[in-house]
């Protein structure tokens, strides 16, 4: 943009009108129209010509007419250029490098600031007190779940749990934002999106204790939730696999002519696999009505941004690709709800992809797996843990509205603490799916390969029970 | 715009040979002296079919081709900025065309490559 607007500048000084449509979309050459060739380069041979001629550039110039040879000079100067697929091409003679980082970083959208109060100038969508309380109960349900099922996986009881404490505001600000209809591929730091949605307590339970209610049959790793009935892809712990897939649902949404998107969540990290990049790309080609959200939390693992990027950070990627992008606070709710809103817009009346990157910082651990304290300094984590809470700063705005108020705050915590714990009871003492389901659901009719490993497995169970759990059924 | 995504630094150019000369050049110094990369996107067209398993004609037009293999040809370009710089004349080029044809006709041992074939 910046290169574009310099041309302008050097248009401007000759004195010359040319009407710039800046906010035109340029279409993608068509083969089937191809272009005159007697406009495609506009250079004169004869520079001494005294003839005029109509000067046409391509679809983003109006037409306009020399008047006299040292305007011809002047436009010869400035006016040469080639129709090149995506539009018109300026030549120049400076040899000119765009830098590998502009000058100034891509500014971020906040409402709030960290003691949630209005910034100066804030711009933000309306939110009801009864939308606005509930957003604001289920950070704090998502938050409790994350504390009581981690000490569950201390305690053994659980094999693997992974958190999104600190990054509340994004699970359940984009969710409310969204709507039933649009279809979500999360990552795994995304549950806050399936409760908005209504999964409940004892469903999250029962997934983490793999039992015969785990919509996934016990074959899937804790916290690897999905429900069809939500709308909400199965969790896969490969990274990046997920965009791709949200790209092609949404394409499909776009055939059905649905009022819907698709919406795809990945890291920082993911931001560095090539499915990431095929994903944008296919997604602006396809004009695909897909949001992808980027929760930059600055670790991948163990990897810093400063280790991963030399660019500014993900949202400069969707340019590169032709998807409008945006960078937001997001450990501030308000202004994610209102990002999410106003790029789903978009994205399904304009029919294209939207890049989000939500600035925010992962405060627990990686996983149950991970200690964070290895690689990253403790007061680091201190900082974004006090000073920068998503649900605190929340909390502020709308106590100040007197939507919410300390009654209501003990309430609340000590209601979630009796109803995980109970979910925690049942989810433990319901028996575990057959070893059968291993073996099921892959295949229409199972194939003898299948069925031959079934029939070993059930046998070696059967010969050595003591080295298998009792609550598990041959 | 690729180049900035990934924090590299970047440069357009094409079918103009002291062009890319200039940038290459450039890029190689910055590249060395400065320890970073550098992306360069240059311009161009491809005249020929993608390979000889293609026939481009099935999916561009003719006239697109046609205008691109005439007006925008880099050699030719470059012949004539040489031209004028009297480093090269009609002499020197049908010297370089009928030394090439002998050495194609000998390297390939092909009858077919008579007085009227030039290399492009």
């Amino acid at each position: 943009m910046r290169k574009f607007t310099t041309i302008f500048s050097h248009i401007k000084s000759t004195k010359m009108n040319f009407s710039v449509s800046l906010l035109h979309r340029s279409s993608p050459f068509c083969p089937n129209q191809p272009p005159h060739p007697n406009f495609k380069n506009l250079t004169w041979q004869n520079r001494d010509s005294l003839l005029l001629f109509p000067l046409l550039c391509s679809r983003h110039f109006a037409s306009t007419t020399a008047q006299n040879p040292s305007t011809l000079n002047a436009l010869q100067d400035h006016y040469q250029a080639i129709d090149f697929p995506g539009g018109a091409v300026q030549f120049i003679p400076e040899m000119r490098f765009i830098s590998e980082s502009p000058k100034e970083r891509i500014p971020c959208y906040r409402v709030l600031d960290d003691n949630g109060q209005p910034i100066l100038g804030h711009n933000f969508v309306q939110v009801s007190k009864e939308v606005a309380v509930k957003m604001y109960t289920d950070m704090v349900t998502l938050r409790s779940m994350d504390t009581i099922f981690y000490e569950a996986q201390r305690q053994g009881r659980i094999s693997f749990y992974v958190t999104a404490i600190g990054e509340e505001a994004i699970n359940v600000a984009s969710a409310a934002a969204l709507a039933m209809d649009d279809v979500v591929f999360p990552q795994y730091r995304e549950a806050g999106v399936l409760l908005w949605r209504g999964f409940t307590l004892q469903e999250f339970a029962n997934q983490l204790f793999s039992n015969i209610y785990d919509y996934g049959k016990g074959r899937q790793m804790p916290a690897h939730y999905g429900s069809k009935k939500h709308n909400y892809f199965t969790v896969a712990s490969t990274i990046a696999t997920q965009i791709s897939h949200a790209v092609g649902a949404a394409y499909s949404l776009k055939m059905d002519k649905k009022d819907a998107c698709a919406v795809t969540y990945f890291g920082d990290g993911g931001s560095s696999e090539g499915d990431f990049h095929a994903a944008l790309n296919f997604a602006a080609v396809l004009e695909a009505p897909v949001i992808f959200i980027c929760r930059n939390n600055g670790w991948a693992i163990s990897t810093p941004i400063s280790d991963q990027f030399r660019s500014d950070g993900v949202v400069v990627k969707g340019q590169a690709y032709g998807v409008r992008s945006i960078r937001v606070d997001g450990n501030d709710a308000l202004a994610i709800y209102s990002a999410i809103q106003a790029a789903r817009q978009m994205a399904i009346t304009e029919e294209r992809p939207i890049l989000i990157e939500a600035l925010t910082y992962r405060v627990g651990h990686h996983t149950t797996s991970d200690d964070s304290t290895k690689y990253r300094p403790a007061n680091e984590i201190e900082w974004w843990r006090v000073a920068r809470d998503p649900v605190v700063r929340f909390r502020k705005w709308i106590e100040k509205h007197g939507w919410w108020n300390d009654m209501a705050e003990s309430e609340l915590i000590n209601n979630l603490r009796q109803q995980l714990l109970h979910t925690i009871q049942e989810a433990e003492g319901v028996e575990k799916p057959p070893l059968a389901d291993s073996f099921s659901d892959v295949y229409d009719v199972a194939p003898s390969n299948l069925r031959e490993q079934e029939q070993w497995l059930k046998e070696i169970v059967r010969k050595q029970p003591q080295e298998y759990p009792t609550n598990i059924s041959v | 715009m690729k180049g900035q995504a990934y924090g590299v630094r970047s440069i357009g150019d094409g079918n103009d040979a002291p062009a890319i000369y200039s940038a290459i050049q450039a890029a190689r110094q910055m590249a060395i002296t400065e320890e970073r990369p550098i992306l360069i996107e240059a311009l161009t067209y491809r005249v020929g079919h993608h390979t000889t398993s293609d026939d481009s004609t099935k999916y561009r037009p003719a006239n697109e081709i046609e205008w691109w293999r005439l007006t925008r040809d880099p050699v030719a370009r470059f012949r004539k900025w040489i031209e004028k710089n009297g480093w090269w004349n009609d002499m020197a080029e049908s010297q370089l065309i009928n030394n090439l044809r002998q050495q194609a006709r000998y390297t390939s041992l092909n009858p077919l490559i008579d007085d009227n074939w030039i290399p492009f």
